[in-house]
């Protein structure tokens, strides 16, 4: 009984190490980095921060295109969510399903996918010089606060409108057809009833827009073109480029502190909404009627179905198409490696190493996350132990990932610690992001097991480990497959982190599309495009994954 | 077979169990009977090993329990929501305990067919449990945990989730089944009717303790304190110096008990009341009577029988042998 005692907490503490030495301590480094020199305290980061009026700009314009972000986002999502919520239409949970497409793209394949439309080689751009006959690409979207809005808008729409539709369908109709018995119609129902009823969702949903955006970093730093410098950008910038390091930690603090902030008040409004009073789920859906229904319905999914796929297939398009005629060229070209290219291996060999990291990310994330989700939610749990370790495990999720790698090149170079390197500093890194998501989704099917079953299986003679084999196991299986496939999908797609972390003869798929795009030349390009269309193909086949197992579980437990 | 000593339970000054014993003779079935909240499930489930830190004793076959771990105890529990494995089917399901037993496969088939036959479900075995109504999910949890031959079955209101008419007839095929086999079981219920239907004996709980533990007919002919006889439905209790008045009572208690058949409406009768109420119930009625010094009893009539009114004067003829005195 006793070893038994001493064997679980041995497997608990796992996790807990791997957070401390991986998340708090280059987190502490941070903070100790940008906050003592030579054993005093020294501010001298945070005053140029404060005096020069260079990050006080970026300070703003991070704030600003996030906050013009979140409010596009929403105000394009609402109407949407009017009609997810309201109307019923042919393949709607389909359609809803796949709004979720963007979650799973890594922001270089998304920004690519935008760069093959409106980029200087983008379909519009060469439409536009055919048609009339220009030199130069008449749309330079690149380094405008447009495009960046865009890609935002593409990223972000489903998490408003999954979060408003969600929150509108539980409520219920009534308020509102007593206000309209009482003559309230158009502007007045939407001002003084509809958007009253939705503003804990609406709130809630702005708040956790504005933490994506503006922890945005990989669409800002490759559509932004370094003109565009967001509180990430600049971190980077200043930690990779000017190796201004104390300044850069600087920068990282005033983020972590920025996102501590949003994520505690994101948790309180959470709660708002979960104690606010719901009605049971009614059907309120119906089939749209009028002709202006029908319109507006039909706008809003043309909007959807532009936003969603145009880039996607643009990308694909793209990528097989050399001087107007089709080619596999892009794709040979992978295999190999030019002279004088920026590249140290070839994008094959960074795919291959890609898929090898995602591999062992996934191992790893799924074992320290299984493990951790029992800590916080296994049966049996004294209830303090959960309100300590749920939010713990969700930080890495609240930290950029710039800050995260930022934090490991200054915190893991001096033995023992010295993983510079090291080739697993990457997995390490990319199972820090992944944690969380597998957490998340064994999370709630550790906690919807009944008590009763471990008791049904104690009584019939099984052991604690049998139980947990021939019961548990089983029925959270759907959960960690999912949080599996999540973990998978991250590693292929990491970017941020990665930037720090990886060295040049270990590069991954996302890191390749970086540099390429970064290159002159039609076949860089090229290449960055087939690359991209192969990662995108990648995380497609996992979301696609992710969703049938999901769907398939409702209702079987 | 089982003996409970002295074991009390509770929590933050909060007493559940307070010094219970009980004596379970080796093949009858008893039956735990109480309000909610009044301990029942937890001195089950203190038996069946799923609480700790209790005082007092649990011993089975002359031996303690204390150490043995819930998986080695080799005990039935029906679960009130039956508790199924939902990943499984019903064959498998049944299978569990004799698989954790290490039985042979085919040997684990034979026992599993035979108890689904046993319960009526022969046929079911690779049905999923989720395509199950709730009553053939009640026989499946019945087999489940008898397969294993278990010492001691315990069932925890394990028809409490299913509608009356199916309770009624489920009930009489529970104890038929249980004997069939001649185990030991402890059965917990808050219905007075299911607990009389199964029942060797019965165990009346109130606030974590015994009241009574007697067969069916010895507890409704002779419950021993008020609150047994109220839990049963018997509501005429007088205190004894109402009776005195019409009946040669030594003192030898406070109260007295008198059984509604008991109460004859007799026109040369001891004593006088008033009809206060009046209640149709089908095959009989429900009369309340109101005896002065505000004492009100019942009585039943049979609907073939010509009814008073209410307001009518009648009398009822009640003797020493139909007062049943009550300790508490």
């Amino acid at each position: 009984m006793r070893l038994h005692k001493l064997l679980w907490y041995g497997l608990m503490s796992v996790p807990l190490l791997f957070l401390a030495i991986f998340f708090f301590y280059p987190l502490i480094s941070i903070f100790s980095f940008s906050l003592i020199d030579n054993g005093a305290i020294d501010l001298s980061g945070f005053v140029t921060l404060v005096t020069r009026p260079l990050y006080r700009e970026t300070l703003l314009r991070t704030t600003w295109q996030a906050t013009l972000s979140t409010l596009l986002t929403i105000g394009l999502a609402l109407p949407a969510a009017y009609v997810f919520t309201r109307y019923q239409f042919r393949g709607k949970s389909l359609l809803l399903s796949l709004t979720t497409l963007p979650f799973v793209l890594p922001t270089v394949v998304v920004a690519t996918a935008f760069m093959a439309i409106v980029g200087p080689r983008g379909f519009l751009n060469e439409w536009l010089m055919q048609l009339f006959a220009l030199d130069e690409a008449p749309i330079q979207l690149r380094g405008t606060l447009a495009i960046i809005l865009i890609v935002h808008v593409f990223y972000n729409y489903a998490i408003a409108l999954r979060m408003i539709t969600g929150y509108w369908s539980n409520q219920s109709t009534n308020i509102e057809e007593a206000a309209q018995v009482l003559g309230a119609k158009g502007f007045n129902l939407w001002w003084s009833i509809r958007l009253p009823i939705l503003r804990p969702a609406i709130l809630a949903a702005s708040v956790l827009v504005f933490i994506f955006t503006f922890t945005s970093f990989g669409v800002i730093l490759i559509l932004g073109d370094l003109q565009f410098m967001t509180l990430e950008v600049q971190i980077y910038y200043q930690a990779r480029n000017l190796f201004n390091l104390p300044l850069a930690a600087a920068l990282s603090l005033v983020q972590i502190m920025t996102m501590l902030l949003m994520m505690i008040f994101y948790t309180w409004l959470q709660k708002n909404i979960a104690t606010s009073n719901l009605q049971s789920a009614k059907q309120v859906a119906r089939p749209v009627k009028t002709t202006g229904e029908r319109i507006f319905l039909a706008a809003n999914l043309l909007f959807i179905v532009i936003l969603l796929f145009t880039p996607l297939l643009a990308l694909i398009a793209r990528s097989f198409i050399q001087d107007g005629t089709f080619t596999l060229d892009y794709y040979r070209a992978l295999g190999e490696l030019d002279d004088g290219s920026v590249l140290a291996i070839t994008p094959l060999a960074a795919t291959i190493n890609s898929f090898r990291i995602a591999s062992i990310t996934t191992i790893a994330a799924v074992i320290l996350g299984l493990i951790s989700a029992y800590l916080i939610g296994g049966h049996n749990r004294p209830k303090w132990i959960s309100q300590i370790f749920d939010p713990v495990f969700m930080l890495p999720l609240a930290t950029s990932a710039v800050t995260l790698g930022f934090g490991f090149t200054i915190a893991l170079d001096e033995p023992p610690l010295d993983l510079r390197a090291s080739w697993w500093i990457i997995p390490i890194a990319h199972t820090l992001v992944a944690i969380p998501f597998v957490v998340r989704s064994v999370l709630p099917a550790i906690r919807a097991i009944p008590e009763n079953l471990y008791e049904a299986g104690a009584v019939l003679g099984a052991n604690p480990f049998t139980t947990w084999r021939l019961i548990e196991l089983p029925l959270i299986s759907r959960g960690l497959i999912v949080g599996a496939t999540f973990a998978f999908t991250i590693s292929m797609g990491e970017f941020g982190a990665s930037l720090f972390v990886v060295r040049s003869n270990s590069s991954t798929m996302p890191l390749v599309i970086y540099r390429l795009l970064g290159q002159p030349g039609l076949n860089n390009y090229g290449q960055a495009l087939a690359m991209s269309s192969l990662l995108m193909l990648v995380c497609m086949v996992s979301f696609i994954a992710i969703e049938r197992i999901r769907t398939s579980g409702i209702g079987e437990f | 077979m089982l003996s409970v000593n002295d074991v009390s339970y509770g929590y933050d000054a909060h007493t559940v169990l307070d010094t219970i014993n009980l004596e379970v003779i080796e093949g009858e079935i008893i039956c735990l009977l109480g309000e909610s909240g009044s301990g029942k499930t937890t001195l089950l489930r203190v038996i069946a090993g799923l609480e700790t830190g209790y005082s007092g004793e649990v011993i089975v076959d002359g031996q303690t329990m204390e150490n043995v771990p819930i998986h080695q105890r080799g005990f039935g529990l029906m679960f009130q929501d039956f508790a199924l494995f939902p990943h499984m089917t019903v064959a498998q399901n049944v299978a569990f305990g004799l698989r954790m037993q290490g039985l042979p496969k085919n040997e684990q088939n034979r026992i599993v067919s035979e108890m689904l036959e046993l319960v009526g479900l022969d046929g079911y075995g690779n049905r999923s449990i989720d395509a199950l109504s709730g009553g053939q999910k009640q026989r499946v949890a019945l087999a489940r945990s008898l397969a294993p031959r278990p010492k001691l079955l315990m069932l925890d209101e394990p028809l409490g989730s299913l509608d009356a008419g199916l309770r009624e007839r489920l009930v009489i095929e529970l104890r038929d089944i249980i004997k069939q086999i001649g185990l030991t079981a402890i059965y917990v219920t808050h219905d007075q009717q299911e607990a009389y239907a199964i029942a060797d004996r019965i165990a009346v709980m109130n606030h974590g303790k015994i009241e009574q533990f007697d067969s069916p007919q010895a507890l409704y002919q002779r419950p021993e304190t008020a609150f047994v006889a109220r839990f049963l439905g018997l509501n005429n209790i007088v205190p004894a110096e109402f009776m005195r008045d019409y009946v040669q009572l030594e003192p030898s208690t406070d109260h007295y008990l008198i059984h509604p058949q008991s109460l004859v409406f007799d026109d040369n009768g001891n004593l006088a009341g008033k009809i206060t109420g009046i209640l149709f119930q089908g095959d009989r009625y429900r009369i309340e009577i109101s005896a002065g010094k505000g004492i009100d009893l019942t009585t039943y009539l049979s609907t073939t029988k010509n009814v008073p009114q209410i307001g009518d004067s009648v009398t009822l003829r009640i003797e020493k042998d139909d007062l049943h005195p009550l300790i508490r």
